[in-house]
């Protein structure tokens, strides 16, 4: 049940500019809402208060509760280490070519320019879309604010009118999406790193943008990995 | 009294000189092999018969042996299998896109031969509309995808019923609790039937010492799995069992961009590989050889 619930969740991003484009999320901080919005469960409350039930039950001297606190497995809490998403290096926000002290690609955020609830772009940037130059849409039949929230360019819009934060584009992703939702929930879609026992430790998954471009989602061609040398030996 | 030399006495020092000089003839490169063979290691008993404190000695052996041939310091660890744990593998043949970075980390992860680039895993590209993989090109090198083509790692498919391991004729390789299929590598003479009797050509055999420069070694290793294999024996993929047996997802997994394998414990109704097993269509190769492999392929629907 434990593992269900982690695999399920995502890590929230701080909203400080200067953190974005660091390409990888911390771990989850308590009350932190998961993917569907809600407030995380906290579920290692429940492992302790049960740990601490069974070493009460333990102290009054049962013999079955001393055999099984010599046996690793049994005595060990059912600990689950945290999955936390990778975010995309091409981070919310527009890429400026400056570099913060830490060496971090600075990333200013879309309000900076876009605020008001005309976009207040005209006002800003007379030149019009020559920032945006680079973006070019090709994503089935979808215009900007499909995805974009006209009033609040900080973040994105649910088909319903919910507001959804970047970091949380893969709720976006998953209003069209929903059998490669389904199966990313399921890990079977998406890379992972880390662990497959949670119990031993933690992993880290890739977010939807960190292999399909949200303007160009479509994976372009790569070249491989050399082959091996000695087919003929070895077919 | 004189002795007389009779016919008999000159055919026995005639047959005596010809049998010494074939045996020496054919001892004679043994001559050539002591800079390798030492004692102990001739002597060393089969993984599964060294006691706690054989075992140490002889990992110490080997990680002494690679620091004086490779120059590099490397731990070789023994990793036992978890009880309650058989591993499944799975990959999505829909979103494989034939990029070879599983190959790749098997490369790197399990100190193969620099020279031959080997891997424990080939990657077929496939014509679509056919499944036959003995007719897939592994040897392909341009931009992929390529049209009208869908990429199939093959590796070894750890087989239930695994034909390898009842052709070896001297029990160097068996099958582990956790459904791994391993080669002791300091046990196996090198006959190469474990080779020819595997449907899925997923073994190899070290025809050189491996060349590895020192500072490409993975040093994180396992007498059964990634330690540099001597020249002369059989290796296999082993799941990167010093990297699972410990939690770990598998290298190959790590290195995948899609995310088209899924790796995990089948005993467990929790996992995702269980997830794949009961909801995705799976198929695995050659059934109808009855190997019950422990490697699923899928497609999305």
């Amino acid at each position: 049940m434990l593992r269900k619930r982690c695999v399920a969740s995502f890590s929230m991003r701080s909203a400080d500019t200067t953190c974005r484009g660091e390409g990888v999320t911390g771990l989850r901080s308590p009350g932190d809402p998961d993917l569907f919005g809600r407030p995380e469960q906290r579920d290692f409350r429940a492992c302790w208060v049960g740990l601490g039930l069974a070493l009460l039950l333990g102290g009054f001297g049962c013999e079955s509760n001393a055999a099984a606190s010599e046996d690793p497995g049994a005595s060990k809490p059912d600990l689950v280490h945290p999955t936390t998403t990778r975010w995309p290096e091409a981070a919310a926000g527009l890429q400026t070519q400056g570099r913060s002290a830490t060496g971090k690609p600075v990333v200013v955020a879309c309000s900076v320019c876009h605020a008001g609830p005309d976009g207040g772009m005209a006002a800003r940037n007379p030149e019009g879309r020559v920032v945006h130059a680079s973006v070019s849409l090709s994503h089935g039949e979808l215009s900007c604010y499909a995805c974009h929230d006209r009033d609040n360019r900080d973040r994105l819009r649910l088909a319903d009118g919910q507001h959804v934060e970047f970091a949380n584009a893969i709720n976006l992703c998953a209003q069209c999406h929903g059998p490669q939702k389904r199966d990313y929930d399921h890990g079977a879609h998406g890379g992972m790193n880390g662990y497959w026992d949670l119990s031993r430790g933690p992993r880290e998954r890739n977010h939807c943008l960190v292999c399909h471009g949200a303007h160009v989602p479509a994976v372009p061609a790569v070249y491989p990995e050399p082959p091996p040398t000695d087919l003929e030996r070895h077919p | 009294m004189k002795t007389k030399t009779t016919r008999r006495t000159h055919l026995k020092v005639l047959g005596a000189t010809l049998g010494g000089a074939g045996f020496l003839k054919a001892v004679a490169p043994l001559a050539q092999w002591t800079g390798d063979l030492d004692l102990d290691g001739f002597l060393q008993n089969h993984y599964k018969e060294l006691g706690p404190d054989e075992l140490a000695s002889v990992l110490a052996r080997h990680e002494e042996a690679c620091k004086a041939d490779y120059g590099a310091d490397v731990e070789i660890r023994d990793v036992r299998p978890t009880p309650g744990v058989v591993f499944g593998y799975a990959l999505n043949l829909s979103i494989c896109n034939g990029c070879r970075k599983c190959a790749e980390a098997c490369h790197q992860e399990n100190n193969h031969d620099r020279a031959s680039h080997q891997s424990y895993i080939r990657v077929f590209e496939m014509q679509k509309g056919s499944m036959d993989f003995e007719h897939g090109d592994a040897g392909y090198d341009h931009a992929v995808p390529a049209k009208d083509k869908f990429y199939m790692p093959v590796q070894c498919q750890q087989c239930e019923n695994a034909p390898c391991v009842k052709v070896c004729p001297v029990e160097a390789t068996w099958q582990e609790s956790d459904g791994i299929v391993v080669v002791d590598y300091d046990w196996c003479i090198g006959c190469r039937y474990c080779e020819a009797a595997c449907p899925y050509h997923a073994r190899r055999f070290n025809w050189h010492k491996p060349e590895i420069p020192a500072e490409e070694v993975n040093p994180d290793q396992a007498y059964l799995s990634n330690r540099i294999r001597p020249q002369g024996v059989i290796e296999k993929c082993t799941f990167c069992l010093h990297r699972t047996r410990e939690g770990r997802l598998p290298a190959c997994l790590e290195a995948c961009p899609t995310g088209s394998r899924v790796f995990g414990n089948m005993l467990d109704p929790d996992s995702e590989i269980r997830w794949i097993l009961e909801n995705k269509r799976v198929f695995v190769l050659k059934e109808e050889l009855g190997t019950k492999p422990r490697f699923f392929y899928f497609f999305d629907e």
